[in-house]
Order: structure tokens, then C-alpha cells, then sequence
């Protein structure tokens, strides 16, 4: 299984030197595998990956979205593979009973907002609900999803091939206080802790031995608000060291996080992982072979 | 008067190393002039970081206010504005005004904001935040202070409104003119009225003067016809703008040295850039 990262950057894309060297795309990471071709989220970074599938004559496409809040979706309009009569899409998301991708999709690409309406694309586009745990075969990828502590309906992926795992866990507060997302915060404080408890365990599931640990490290430890759905750098760690993770990449870099800061960052957290880990800070055009 | 800009891309962000030295913000220009309020020409991704800098002044303590015009309301003119955190800040004005055609800007703006798309508290509700107030523009002009806002429907696209906008103090002229196809004689008078005599035109080149030939319809325009524009209503300098996402910096450099002429002064809209308008 070989991931590449087109997008690492949290919230909105960022055109600035600060972080010219990791990235200012919002996020996109593809998964291949033999001829399977996995894509999650459908940030600005989906731009140039399109045009590389295209030139590569990707006729099947795989493309799973963690959530829609725009860093997560607004490269979909611009997706070039759309335009492409030949290319099948289908798209997956964890499935609930307020927001469906399709809708949501099509609404991003609707008047008064742009000009070129979802249902005009070439391609054949196929929607599909996945459900909490559920394991879902893409070719020789087989995936699955479970649902994470952040806004609305987000979910975390776990991809498996050939006995290699690649794990997606953002956006998520995973230890924060709060619960977030429509229908968490309800119920007794012992509800409240129990639900706290089962994302937890999720995540886990999610990331358990996995061969590289993608996870949301928006905030620095003195940045963090328990109120916006993100995670710190050093909740990477915990969730990399409690799963035996063997690498771990940084990800959703905050707007406003230099390469400098990232480069010292990846430095000071490397002491904390154990050994035979290794920490990075998810830069764009990285790939990794598993 | 002192014309800031933020972001100059049409479309998309799609970050590149081909397009560093123009950058990909989406598009968003500040007006500054004694004895005026901040005056902001649309609300692309530019606008976050230009909120970010007003935070050091007195948005930051909730003292500021700011006038956004948007031209219309596709993403690449609107996508910022969540991410504008003086909205965020109780005590601040800010005062959005567009044309939002059947839908209503505040509508559109608002819709901007649902929950499945984006986690911002809604400060547009009255309880949070700034004080917002969205207006859709009947009547031309508008004076802010020292600032002359003249504004007109440069035709309509796929059913939405489009609007330029002239900026004027005692001393000087901007012209702006984003997203414009001269599909008829009237959007062409129209442009001229906007742009005549302006010390600065910012004019829409989307497309390349060989690309817009395979793209009439798509609502857009391209260099030569910005020149065009220029030259006829006797505007002093032409900022090329709405970049197109692979239009590269070699490329951007090579439309502005191309139309570059001894009457009149050739740019492209590159981020960061400052222009100081004196007297004339």
C-alpha cells in the first residue's frame, strides 16, 4: 500500500512562505494499491491530484470523506476526473440521518455559489453509506470507518492491504473535555463520560498496530480550546504509543504553523515516542510505502 | 489612498510552487484613505489574513469598523469571510453589502455558515460577535466619510448579479471590475462608466487572451480586452486579476510584459502588493 500526501493543511489553504516547504493544501491523501485507488478527502490538494489521475487514466476511483466542513471538500468542484465520461467515483461517508455527502455535494455546487451544477459532471458517481465498524472492500483496499469526537459527522478511517495499515484520525478532540457533534452532548454526565469513553476506544480500534498513524495536530499544547473539535500534538503521541503505532504524521497543520515550527516540533515530540516509532510532520508530496 | 491586495486568484487555492511570487488567495482588496472606515472589495481567502492584520489595530479591542463590497457571491469572492475574525469580536461594525439577486446576500452569506459545512459560530446572529449588518444594494452611490462608493450590474451570470465598483476620495479613482464578460454593448458602456479616467483599474483576465477564445460564455474575460477597457476610458494603470488557478508567475509575467505600452501601465495582481495612490 503506498499513501501520498497532496494536502496537510488545516481550516483553509494557505498561500505563504511561512509553510512553502510542508504545504498550504487543505486535505488529501491517496492510497494505492496494485490498480485500487482510495482517496481520502476532498481538500484543495484534490486539484493536482486529479490532473495526475487523469494523466494516468485512472478509470475507478475510491473517494472516502471524513467530514464536510470545507478544508474537507471544497477541491471537489475542481476535481479533474469529474470531467471525464469514462471515470467512475464513488463516494463514501459514515452515514447519518441529518446530512447526506450527495446532498451536501451538490449544494456546494449550486447558484449562487458556482457555476457548474454536480449533476452536469461526466463521470458516474456513486454514493455510499458506510456504517459505524463496518468493513467495506475497494479492490484490494479494504476499509473501514468509525465515527470521531468533532463537528456534525466525522469520521476516521482504517485502510488495510496485503497485511499493511494506513490510519486516518482527524479531525478529533480525542481527550478533550467536551463532546462534539450532532446528538453527543445529551444525556447524564455518566452518559456524557461513557460516550467520551467509546470514541476513545474507536480511535484505538482505528489506529491499533497500524503502520502509519495519520492524526490531527492542530493545536500546540498552549493554543488549545476545548470548543473547536482539534486535537494537540501530544495526543498524537498517546494515541500512537497506545496503539503501537509505527509511524506517526502530524497532520491539519494549523493556518498560521511554520515549517520552522514544525521541523522543531517533530524534534522535541520525537523524544516521547517509543522506540522504533518514527514521528513526522506530514509534508505535501510525501510518500510512503508500506 | 492606499490599495492593498490580499488575493488576487480566481477559483481555487491550489497551492503551487509555480505560482509563490503571485500567491493563490482568493480574491480580496482593502481601500484605505484618511478619514475613512476600512473598505474591503470582496471576501476571498485574501480576507483572513487581511483580518488577522486589522486585529492589531482597533478591531482587535472591538473598536473597528470595516465596509466588505462583494462583486458577487461565488466562492472564490466569499470563502474568507468565516475566517475573518474581527466578525468574531463584540463591539466591532461590520457592514457587508452585495447583490444577491433572488436569494438575498445575507441569504447566501448565512448559508455559507450551515453547520454541515462550517464550524464557526454564527455571527450573524445578533448574540455573537461583531455587530454584522448585510445589505443588498439598491442605490448608487453610497459616501462612507471620505470615500464615494459608485457601483453597477456588469451583467448577470448563470442568473446571479454581477457588480464593478468605482472608489473615489477628493484625489483619486479605483476602478474594480472583477468578473466581467463583454457579452453586449450594455456591459461594455457600463465597464466604461466604472473605469473612466480611474488612476487604477483592477479588471478581470481569467482567461488568456488564446484560452477565452474556446470560452466565450463562461463569464469571464481575458487581457486584451482589459487593455481595451483601459485605453478606451483613458485609466492610468491596469491591474490584470481572478487569476486562473494554472496561470503560472512566468505566465503572469509574460500577459503584463506583452501588453505593457508606452500609455498605460501593466500589472498582474500579485498578493501582497500595495499600491499608494498621491495626488494627481
Amino acid at each position: 500500500m503506498e499513501i501520498t500526501f497532496w494536502g496537510v493543511r488545516g481550516s483553509f489553504p494557505v498561500s505563504s512562505p511561512h509553510c512553502a516547504r510542508y504545504g498550504g493544501n487543505t486535505p488529501c491523501i491517496e492510497v494505492n494499491a496494485q490498480d485500487t485507488c482510495v482517496i481520502i478527502d476532498a481538500g484543495t490538494g484534490i486539484y493536482s491530484l486529479g490532473k495526475r489521475l487523469v494523466e494516468r487514466g485512472q478509470k475507478e476511483i475510491h473517494l472516502l470523506i471524513s467530514h464536510t466542513h470545507w478544508d474537507h471538500i471544497h477541491g471537489f468542484p475542481h476535481f479533474a476526473p469529474l470531467r471525464e465520461s469514462d471515470v467512475t467515483v464513488h463516494l463514501y461517508s459514515l452515514a447519518n440521518a441529518h446530512y447526506s455527502l450527495k446532498d451536501i455535494l451538490y449544494g456546494q455546487q449550486q447558484e449562487p455559489f458556482f457555476p457548474d451544477p454536480l449533476d452536469a459532471v461526466d463521470a458516474d458517481l456513486h454514493f455510499t453509506d458506510l456504517y459505524e465498524g463496518q468493513l467495506w472492500n475497494t479492490g484490494t483496499i479494504e476499509v473501514q470507518c468509525r465515527r470521531l469526537n468533532h463537528a456534525s459527522y466525522t469520521s476516521g478511517f482504517r485502510l488495510e492491504s496485503a497485511g499493511k495499515t494506513f490510519s486516518y484520525v482527524s479531525d478529533t478532540d480525542l481527550y478533550g473535555p467536551r463532546l462534539h457533534g450532532e446528538g453527543m452532548n445529551t444525556g447524564s454526565e455518566d452518559e456524557k463520560n461513557q460516550k467520551r469513553i467509546e470514541l476513545q476506544k474507536s480511535a484505538l480500534k482505528l489506529a491499533q498496530d497500524t503502520d502509519l498513524l495519520v492524526f490531527d495536530s492542530f493545536f500546540l499544547t498552549d493554543e488549545y480550546k476545548d470548543d473547536w473539535g482539534h486535537s494537540k500534538m501530544e495526543d498524537a503521541i498517546r494515541l500512537g504509543i497506545e496503539a503501537n503505532a509505527r509511524r506517526i504524521a502530524f497532520f491539519h497543520h494549523a493556518p498560521s504553523r511554520s515549517d520552522d515550527q514544525l521541523d522543531e516540533l517533530v524534534m522535541h515530540y520525537s523524544a516521547e515516542v517509543n522506540r522504533g516509532t518514527n514521528l513526522v510532520a506530514a509534508a505535501e508530496g510525501d510518500h510512503f510505502v508500506l | 489612498m492606499k490599495i492593498s491586495l490580499w488575493g488576487a486568484r480566481g477559483d481555487v487555492s491550489v497551492v503551487r510552487p509555480q505560482t509563490r511570487q503571485y500567491g493563490v488567495n482568493t480574491l480580496c482588496v482593502q481601500i484605505e484613505c484618511d478619514g475613512a472606515d476600512t473598505l474591503i472589495l470582496d471576501g476571498g481567502i485574501g480576507l483572513h489574513w487581511l483580518g488577522n492584520t486589522l486585529l492589531a489595530e482597533s478591531f482587535g479591542s472591538g473598536k473597528g469598523t470595516a465596509h466588505i463590497f462583494f462583486s458577487h457571491t461565488n466562492w472564490s469572492h466569499i470563502q474568507g469571510v468565516p475566517f475573518f475574525v474581527p466578525l468574531l469580536i463584540p463591539g466591532n461594525s461590520i457592514y457587508l453589502y452585495g447583490r444577491g439577486g433572488s436569494y438575498g446576500t445575507q441569504k447566501i452569506l448565512c448559508d455559507q455558515m450551515s453547520p454541515a459545512y462550517c464550524p464557526v459560530p454564527n455571527f450573524f446572529d445578533n448574540a455573537i460577535g461583531a455587530e454584522v449588518k448585510v445589505s443588498d444594494l439598491t442605490e448608487s452611490p453610497i459616501r462612507l466619510k471620505s470615500l464615494l462608493v459608485e457601483y453597477a450590474e456588469i451583467g448577470q451570470f448563470h442568473g446571479s448579479p454581477r457588480l464593478g465598483y468605482r472608489i473615489s476620495d477628493e484625489a483619486n479613482t479605483i476602478a474594480y471590475i472583477p468578473a466581467i464578460e463583454y457579452s453586449d454593448d450594455a456591459v461594455r458602456t457600463v465597464a466604461h462608466t466604472l473605469a473612466n479616467d480611474a488612476d487604477l483599474l483592477i479588471h478581470d483576465a481569467y482567461y488568456s487572451d488564446e484560452e477565452y477564445q474556446t470560452q466565450q460564455g463562461r463569464g469571464h474575460s481575458c487581457p486584451r480586452q482589459a487593455l481595451e477597457v483601459a485605453q478606451s476610458t483613458s485609466a492610468k494603470r491596469l491591474l490584470l486579476f481572478n487569476h486562473h488557478p494554472e496561470r503560472t508567475d512566468q505566465a503572469l509575467e509574460d500577459a503584463a510584459s506583452t501588453l505593457n505600452s508606452t500609455t498605460i501601465q501593466v500589472e498582474c495582481g500579485r498578493q501582497g502588493s500595495v499600491y499608494e495612490l498621491g495626488e494627481r
